[in-house]
C-alpha cells in the first residue's frame, strides 16, 4: 500500500520515543515520587508521554491500516503503550514484518 | 454495505468504539474532579483523554472502511502473486495496444509509458535506494 515505508518509520520513531518514555516513569519517576519524595520528574515527564503516547496511537494506526494488520496485531501494538518494554519487542516484530510484507510486494526492489 | 458494517471485523470495531469513546471520557471527567481537586497535573490529562476517545472514532472510521478482502497475511500474500493492489483493474480498464496503428512517435511514448508503469510508482525515497 502507499506509504508504508514512510509509516513504518513514522511508527518506528514513536515507539522508541514511547518505549523510552515509559521506562523514564517507571523506573526514574515513580521512584523519586514515592520512594524519595521527589514528583519533579513525573510531572515533567508524564504529561509529554501523554501526548506522545497520542501521536504513537495514531502512527500505529496509520501502519496497521497500510500494512493491513489483523484487528488483534493492532492491539498487540496499542496495548505496547502499557507495559514497560513491551513497546520495544513489538516494534522489533512490527518492523520485521512489514519489511518482508513490502519486500513481498515488491521482488525486484 | 451489509459486509462493511455487519462482518464479524466491523462488529468487533463497533464493539471496541463503544467501550473506548465512553472509556476515555469517563477517565478525563475523573482527571477534571482531580484538578479541581488540587492536582495540577491534571488538567493536562483532561485534555489527553477526550483527544484519546477522539483518535478511538477516528480510527474505527478508517478500519471500518478498509476493504476486508486486504486485511491479513495471506490475503496480502494473494494480492502479491496477482501483481499487486489494482492489478486487476487496471489490466481490465485498459484496451489492449493495438501496435500496428501506432507511428514512430506513439510507439516510443507507448513504450516509455510500459516501462514506467513496470517500475511501479516512483518516490523520492525509491530512487534514492536505486
Amino acid at each position: 500500500m502507499k506509504g508504508t515505508e514512510g509509516a513504518l518509520l513514522r511508527y518506528r520513531i514513536m515507539a522508541f520515543t514511547v518505549g523510552t518514555g515509559l521506562f523514564i516513569l517507571v523506573f526514574v519517576g515513580i521512584p523519586l515520587q514515592y520512594g524519595a519524595g521527589i514528583p519533579s520528574v513525573d510531572a515533567i515527564v508524564g504529561p509529554i508521554h501523554g501526548f506522545f503516547y497520542i501521536v504513537y496511537l495514531v502512527a500505529a494506526v496509520d501502519l496497521a491500516r497500510r500494512a493491513r494488520f489483523t484487528l488483534l496485531q493492532m492491539a498487540a501494538m496499542i496495548g505496547a503503550g502499557f507495559l514497560p518494554f513491551l513497546a520495544f519487542i513489538i516494534e522489533h516484530r512490527v518492523n520485521l514484518r512489514v519489511k518482508a510484507l513490502l519486500a513481498e510486494r515488491t521482488p525486484e526492489g | 454495505m451489509r459486509r462493511r458494517w455487519l462482518s464479524k471485523r466491523a462488529l468487533t470495531l463497533h464493539l471496541a468504539v463503544v467501550l473506548w469513546f465512553p472509556g476515555c471520557l469517563v477517565a478525563g471527567w475523573w482527571q477534571v474532579t482531580r484538578a479541581l481537586g488540587g492536582n495540577d497535573l491534571s488538567y493536562l490529562y483532561s485534555v489527553e483523554w477526550p483527544v484519546f476517545a477522539v483518535v478511538g472514532v477516528w480510527a474505527w472510521w478508517m478500519l471500518v472502511h478498509t476493504d476486508p478482502d486486504t486485511v491479513g497475511r495471506r490475503a496480502q500474500q494473494r494480492m502479491a502473486a496477482e501483481g499487486g493492489p489494482g492489478a486487476r483493474a487496471a489490466q481490465e480498464s485498459l484496451p489492449p495496444r493495438r501496435r500496428e496503428e501506432e507511428d514512430e512517435a506513439l510507439a516510443a511514448y507507448n513504450d516509455r509509458l510500459a516501462e514506467l508503469a513496470a517500475r511501479g510508482p516512483q518516490t523520492w525515497r525509491s530512487r534514492a535506494a536505486r
